[in-house]
């Protein structure tokens, strides 16, 4: 497989999946919110910790925050943002996906687009789209991709960026004042869709233990951090051939070595560090795994620095544009 | 020929005029319907306004969700447009067909020898039949690669020539586009949305298949490969995704099952072109190229091209990769040159061409150059090496102040402008507001040429849907039709 269909695969993956845990997360922590005694007054507030859990920064711009996470044409990783991305990766590489996974990306953006911005419900329609958009690409995803590499590198994408904001979930509480936790549990099991896996393990009582174990170390779950890490860890493996176990280049070593931490020494490691400061590590771990597939396997055709999505689109697009004239 | 007033098809046509033209469907006022035209009138008249409505509808959304799509950038941005698409066929009996079909074998033929000649030992100039000077002036003249040998002597190998028909309804070849030309996926989508929209009338009509197209591409770019292997690897190189036939690339690579690759996926090492996969390199045989000339290689054409690929020209000369089309042709496309392609047919292959030119008025031609200034009002004036409708001026439509531009163009550079007389395009009925009216069109024929020659029987149509106007370009205003050619009925 070409290296830059490989590159634009994992993105389009990674880009949709940013898009809907964002869109789960705005919903989850928005009904949340009207339960809470509300010691979050004014939109900043209100907002302010997702944006902190998501690390987009401090808004800089004059938008509301809600509109930042959402529908901002400033902030690269918003919704809307993140769908265009996804959308631009499977134009790159439509002949290599099923017609249909595309029809639904490219649908999802032309409707997106269409909502009015003055529609007072338009943030929450984005949302939901999203999230119904997403998870018919999926389910076409999985009864239609042949497993071959394609699968293995939009796989990878998806469960990469799962396990990174599922991490961040988790941190939720951490950005809340504490008697507001409690709402924060229950947004972080809703954004995961983990509230009915929760209720059946654990009972009808929500308590942080439970709640995080439960997104950080399930073996069952499939959003769980450690379900996610086990999978990138196959993956990897499947791409380079190699034996379970073994490891070839730097992406698996890194994944195996984040498996066997989470596998072997999970609980007590948070009572020693802190959750947030056990979630940040795993951050970094996984960056360091996306840093290597790219090394592995996308750099050998780079020729433009990846961190900066836009202004890459734009220099293409430019370079492009030179040759309009043919009939 | 029959006549369309009976059979309830009155209310669709009442009002259509054809004004003097040469009309595609209709023999004139009267309207008598022409050879094929009277099933399909009768079709569109037996739908109510809502089924139409319904089925134009569905057609607009399909082709914008599948992302059939061409690039604006007027506004800046890019924005994506689909390609009008009016659902009046286009309808060609056979044996009008036949002529086109023996009239394009017989061009291709004589332009391929025409490149291969120029290319090589210059018969053709040294006769004086072609003046030299006008080959070597040629914006598109590469003679870097005089000598350079191509597989089956083919250098272009996609051909797709504009016809259009004059006020007798005659055939004439408007211009050759033998470097890149494109619609071909606009002719196959038009006839999938035809068939998936009016699944009855199609199947009424018998018409001729299109869909072979990228199966007989894919085997005309093996048929090329410079390594006798049985599976070469073809590409097709892109300019990438901004680019306005962005769609047309990826359904053809993935029509031929072939990669589609910018020029960052491809790597030249000894003199081999190769592509970075995530397996390593693998070495490519034949590159479907939908890049210009200029910007294939920045070490041997413009240095400021990143959509190119460095050496690619070492590789290409060294005779170890095939380029379709090849480098050069677009010689073939000047349109000084065009005025010689009827001279080229008769001296290579000593036969009268079966479909004509248009006249045409060579600025390098002193008595031509005279009659041009003089008459300038009346002809269309164009500039040798554009294409898309660019670089253009049609005398009556113009003002002033562009004829007397164009004057002092041409005059400070008479090698660079033909000028032609206006020709009154053949016209169509066309759905404007649920009313048929007669709309200028042209064909763009495809031919295919490596071992063998392939014509697909068809094209695209292209109509101009403002009223009035000549201009048929997707980029200004124009639109498509399916084409069908029919079938040799059983009965005659």
């Amino acid at each position: 497989m070409l290296s830059r269909v490989a590159e634009n695969l994992y993105w389009m993956s990674r880009n949709l999946e940013r898009a809907d845990n964002l869109s789960r997360l705005v919903i989850a922590h928005q009904s949340e919110l009207l339960d809470a005694t509300a010691s979050l007054k004014g939109d900043q507030y209100e907002w302010h910790p997702l944006l902190e859990v998501t690390a987009m920064g401090d808004s800089e711009s004059d938008e509301d925050l809600l509109t930042y996470m959402v529908s901002s044409e400033e902030n690269t990783q918003s919704i809307l943002k993140s769908v265009f991305f996804a959308r631009e990766n499977a134009r790159a590489i439509r002949d290599q996906i099923a017609e249909e996974m595309w029809i639904e990306l490219n649908s999802l953006w032309l409707e997106l687009k269409q909502i009015d911005p003055k529609d007072w419900n338009r943030h929450k329609l984005i949302c939901e789209m999203t999230q119904q958009s997403s998870l018919i690409f999926r389910g076409i995803e999985y009864s239609s991709l042949p497993r071959t590499d394609v699968w293995a590198f939009v796989q990878l994408g998806e469960y990469l960026e799962r396990a990174d904001k599922t991490s961040r979930i988790v941190d939720l509480p951490h950005y809340l004042p504490k008697k507001d936790a409690a709402s924060a549990w229950n947004t972080m099991l809703r954004a995961s869709s983990a509230t009915a896996e929760h209720r059946q393990r654990y009972g009808g009582e929500v308590n942080a233990a439970n709640a995080s174990s439960l997104l950080l170390f399930s073996t069952t779950f499939p959003r769980s951090v450690r379900y996610c890490v086990k999978k990138i860890d196959e993956l990897l493996h499947f791409i380079s051939g190699t034996a379970p176990g073994d490891y070839l280049n730097e992406a698996e070593r890194e994944a195996g070595a984040l498996l066997a931490r989470l596998n072997f020494s999970g609980v007590e490691e948070i009572g020693e560090m802190g959750l947030h400061d056990y979630v940040d590590s795993i951050q970094v771990e996984l960056n360091q795994i996306g840093w290597e597939i790219m090394q592995r396997y996308f750099l050998l055709c780079r020729d433009a620095p990846p961190s900066n999505a836009e202004a890459y689109v734009t220099s293409r697009m430019q370079a492009q544009q030179q040759i309009q004239k043919q009939g | 020929m029959e006549d369309a007033y009976k059979k309830g098809v009155k209310p669709l046509i009442e009002t259509y005029e054809t004004e003097s033209f040469f009309d595609e469907a209709f023999v004139d006022d009267s309207c008598q319907a022409r050879d094929g035209y009277l099933p399909t009138l009768e079709f569109f008249a037996d739908l109510s306004p809502g089924q139409m409505q319904a089925s134009l509808r569905s057609l607009e959304r399909a082709f914008l969700k599948q992302g059939v799509t061409f690039t604006v950038y007027s506004d800046g941005q890019g924005t994506e447009r689909i390609f009008p698409f009016d659902p009046f066929p286009r309808i060609i009996p056979h044996d009008e067909w036949n002529v086109i079909d023996e009239g394009l074998r017989q061009r291709m033929k004589a332009l391929n020898m025409f490149l291969a000649d120029i290319y090589a030992e210059g018969r053709i100039l040294k006769e004086g039949i072609v003046p030299e000077y006008l080959v070597k002036t040629s914006k598109h003249y590469r003679s870097e690669f005089a000598g350079v040998k191509m597989p089956h002597d083919t250098y272009i190998h996609i051909c797709g020539s504009d016809l259009i028909r004059d006020h007798t309804g005659q055939y004439c070849v408007l211009e050759d586009n033998g470097r890149c030309p494109s619609g071909v996926s606009y002719m196959l989508e038009n006839r999938s949305a035809m068939k998936r929209t009016f699944p009855d009338l199609f199947r009424q009509m018998n018409v001729e298949k299109v869909g072979t197209y990228p199966k007989e591409l894919l085997n005309t770019l093996r048929s090329v490969s410079p390594r006798q292997q049985d599976d070469p690897v073809c590409v097709l190189l892109t300019p990438g995704q901004y680019n306005s036939a962005y769609f047309e690339h990826t359904f053809l690579a993935q029509q031929m099952g072939i990669e589609i690759v910018e020029g960052r996926d491809l790597v030249v090492e000894n003199e081999r072109v190769y592509m970075h996969t995530t397996q390593g390199l693998v070495q490519v045989d034949v590159i479907y190229r939908r890049v210009d000339d200029d910007f294939l290689d920045p070490h041997f054409f413009r240095a400021d091209s990143t959509l190119g690929v460095a050496d690619l020209m070492r590789a290409y000369r060294a005779g170890n990769v095939t380029l379709v089309n090849a480098i050069g042709t677009g010689v073939a496309d000047d349109k000084a040159t065009y005025a010689y392609v009827p001279d080229m047919i008769k001296f290579y292959l000593g036969e009268e061409p079966i479909l004509p030119n248009i006249q045409t008025f060579l600025g390098s031609k002193e008595d031509d150059l005279k009659y041009i200034l003089e008459n300038l009002d009346d002809l269309v004036i164009k500039a040798v090496d554009e294409a898309g409708g660019y670089g253009m001026l049609i005398g009556p439509a113009a003002s002033k102040e562009e004829r007397d531009e164009f004057r002092a163009k041409v005059k400070e550079n008479p090698r660079g402008y033909i000028a032609q007389p206006v020709i009154s395009l053949s016209r169509h009925p066309t759905f404007c507001d649920g009313k048929l009216e007669g709309r200028h069109v042209d064909l763009r024929p495809f031919v295919l040429t490596g071992k063998k020659t392939v014509v697909t029987p068809g094209g695209l149509t292209r109509v101009a849907l403002r009223k009035g106007s000549l201009v048929v370009n997707s980029s200004q205003g124009g639109g498509s039709k399916d084409t069908w050619v029919l079938k040799k009925s059983k009965n005659s």
